[in-house]
């Protein structure tokens, strides 16, 4: 289903990621965990779509991504570790601008995903005057329009209190029960816990963590 | 619905709902404009010459008699407001008039005073540099008409003498005099009658109240940018990039934004020349403000649009160079602030220095403070329309091109 081969990147001179390759199948999870600026985000906004590699192939259910951008577009939802918001708008604006179809929005706000996220709330408040956990759930709304096979999560739960942590990680486990596939970047134990395949990154390569080692194998790296 | 649309869209309701704090930052600004008007009306309406005139002044011999009736000359109002004396040696006087320090030399014999005194007249030398500017000019014309003062002051003295003796009256001498001095006072020597009165106005055909006008409406349309901040300052970078994912090319991204910083600075220009034209109108200066009917309203609305397409295109660029509001207001200040001042938006260029003048001919401000005066004039050239639409183009490129370039 997500297929990446020998993927590199870099910036200027400095070598980013270093041939990197992975599968995932459907409803997976999979978590990347790392030291800061091991090349972790780049890899992801790889996956994304929103930045480009300097070689290696990205395919999405046998589609060339890196061929047809569009394929980025329908296939994944990505959450940046920054909200991408507008924060003079109110929620149901910015939301508009993603779910392009009135209709659909109305109805994910009161059945749907948007609904689950309990966005419906605020849904009128501006996204100012919003904390960073319901931000957060508003870029997890956003990333899930289209309701795409594949969320990309950049640290999610990064600067968020312990209850916001713990509704993310329902949410995740929402998708991943209705066979989304997650791939997350995160230091939480909590959303590591989700994880069906954990990789360590380092020196700008992707190195799988055994489950039986998980915790000491992540005591050994850090 | 297109996702550009949608965006352009929410841009456009994002616009509308920071209307009420860019009018009340726009009130700030009109507040220190004001103050700013105010200052400079009551330095244009003061009577007191515009320029200082250098002189360098060479006493060839020390006289304490010179000295005295040159701090006496020195010391008179009407001398000391257009007029700074300088005495320096002969060397370094012409080595002032050929760079330009000077307007004149004047080169004082030994013994002038006492010349004066026993009507030998030594004569007093004037120096004026090949190309006089409008201070020698000036000085020039002041000279001359003070000679001829001095001559016809002396051709009557010698008159009442020879006149007193032919007809054996020398005993009357002093009252003849007295009565000579009130009939020159009175009416000969009106100073008025020696020069050649001429208006002229240093903003060409607008009169100083229009020029200033039409200068504080350009300054006010580039401040009023800085209020535009919420509309017109680039998306954060990663909103940046989700919507290029989405297929938002930087080229819709920039053309949304420029749209609604245009729809306010349209908003607020037109906000602004209608208070302006009500304040003239209820203080009872309603003259003061450009007709716009007839004729004149399709000079008014081309004006209008190249001003406003020009300043608004600036104003993004500021926006996108800067990459971020606070940085972006800040430039903005200054660059209108000191492009106002190359370009005569403050004090006439006439009276600024030449290289300042020089500089100010090629910035936009100096076609935007002309395009703004047409609307008085009713002409609105083609040079200056279509170098302002030059600049917008350069300017729109420009904004592009650093959009692209943002991380």
């Amino acid at each position: 289903m997500i297929e990446i081969n020998n993927l590199t990147a870099a910036y200027g001179k400095k070598q980013v990621l270093k041939g990197i390759s992975l599968e995932s199948e459907r409803g997976e999870c999979i978590g990347i965990v790392g030291p800061n600026g091991c090349g972790k985000s780049t890899f992801l906004s790889i996956m994304a779509g929103v930045l480009k590699p300097a070689s290696g192939s990205v395919y999405y259910y046998g589609k060339d991504a890196l061929k047809n951008p569009i394929v980025f577009q329908k296939m994944t939802g990505y959450v940046p570790q920054e909200n991408p918001l507008i924060p003079e708008l109110s929620v149901y604006d910015n939301l508009r601008l993603w779910y392009p179809d009135r209709t659909e929005l109305k109805k994910e706000l009161q059945e749907g995903f948007l609904q689950l996220l309990g966005i419906g709330e605020f849904v009128k408040k501006p996204v100012r005057k919003l904390s960073g956990g319901m931000k957060k759930r508003v870029s997890i709304g956003i990333a899930l329009a289209g309701m795409p096979p594949v969320l990309i999560l950049d640290e999610p739960s990064a600067a968020l209190d312990l209850v916001c942590k713990e509704d993310i990680k329902r949410y995740l486990q929402i998708y991943l029960e209705k066979k989304g596939t997650v791939v997350i970047t995160t230091h939480e134990e909590s959303e590591l816990s989700l994880c069906d395949r954990l990789y360590v990154m380092k020196d700008g390569r992707l190195f799988p963590v055994n489950r039986e080692l998980r915790g000491t194998a992540l005591t050994a790296k850090f | 619905m297109n996702r550009t649309f949608i965006l352009w869209r929410l841009e456009g309701k994002h616009t509308i709902k920071m209307l009420p704090a860019m009018f009340a930052d726009a009130l700030f600004l009109l507040g220190i404009l004001g103050m700013v008007a105010l200052g400079a009306a009551k330095l244009f309406l003061r009577d007191i010459p515009a320029v200082q005139i250098t002189v360098a002044l060479v006493e060839e011999d020390e006289n304490p008699l010179t000295d005295m009736a040159l701090n006496y000359v020195q010391g008179m109002e009407s001398i000391s407001e257009s007029c700074r004396f300088l005495q320096v040696s002969k060397q370094e006087g012409f080595t002032m008039l050929q760079e330009g320090r000077a307007a004149a030399v004047v080169l004082l014999p030994g013994g002038v005073i006492e010349g004066i005194l026993t009507g030998s007249n030594v004569p007093v030398q004037v120096y004026f540099p090949e190309n006089a500017g409008i201070e020698s000019a000036l000085l020039k014309e002041l000279t001359d008409a003070g000679v001829r003062m001095l001559r016809i002051a002396q051709a009557q003295i010698y008159g009442i003498y020879d006149t007193a003796e032919e007809y054996g009256a020398l005993e009357r001498l002093s009252v003849l005099e007295t009565e000579v001095d009130r009939y020159n006072l009175a009416f000969a020597l009106d100073r008025l009658a020696l020069f050649r009165e001429r208006e002229i106005s240093a903003p060409g055909e607008l009169s100083m109240i229009e020029y200033a006008a039409a200068s504080g409406g350009i300054f006010f349309l580039l401040l009023l940018g800085m209020a535009c901040y919420p509309m017109m300052q680039p998306y954060s970078a990663v909103m940046r990039k989700q919507l290029a994912r989405e297929g938002i090319s930087v080229c819709a991204q920039c053309f949304g934004k420029w749209l609604c910083g245009l729809c306010c600075m349209g908003t607020g220009g037109f906000c602004f020349g209608l208070s302006v034209k009500g304040l003239t109108a209820l203080s009872g200066y309603a003259y003061l403000f450009p007709k716009v009917h007839g004729e004149r309203l399709a000079v008014v609305l081309m004006s209008g649009t190249v001003i406003l397409l020009c300043v608004t295109t600036f104003v993004f660029l500021i926006f996108q160079a800067a990459g971020n509001g606070t940085a972006a207001i800040l430039a903005l200040f200054f660059l209108a602030s000191v492009m106002m001042y190359f370009s005569g938006g403050f004090l006439p260029s006439v009276f600024l220095p030449d290289i300042v003048r020089r500089i100010g001919e090629i910035l936009p401000t100096t076609y935007l403070i002309e395009a703004a005066g047409s609307m008085y004039t009713g002409t609105l050239s083609a040079k200056t329309a279509g170098v302002l639409l030059l600049y917008t183009a350069g300017f729109g490129i420009a904004s592009l091109a650093a959009g692209r370039r943002m991380p």
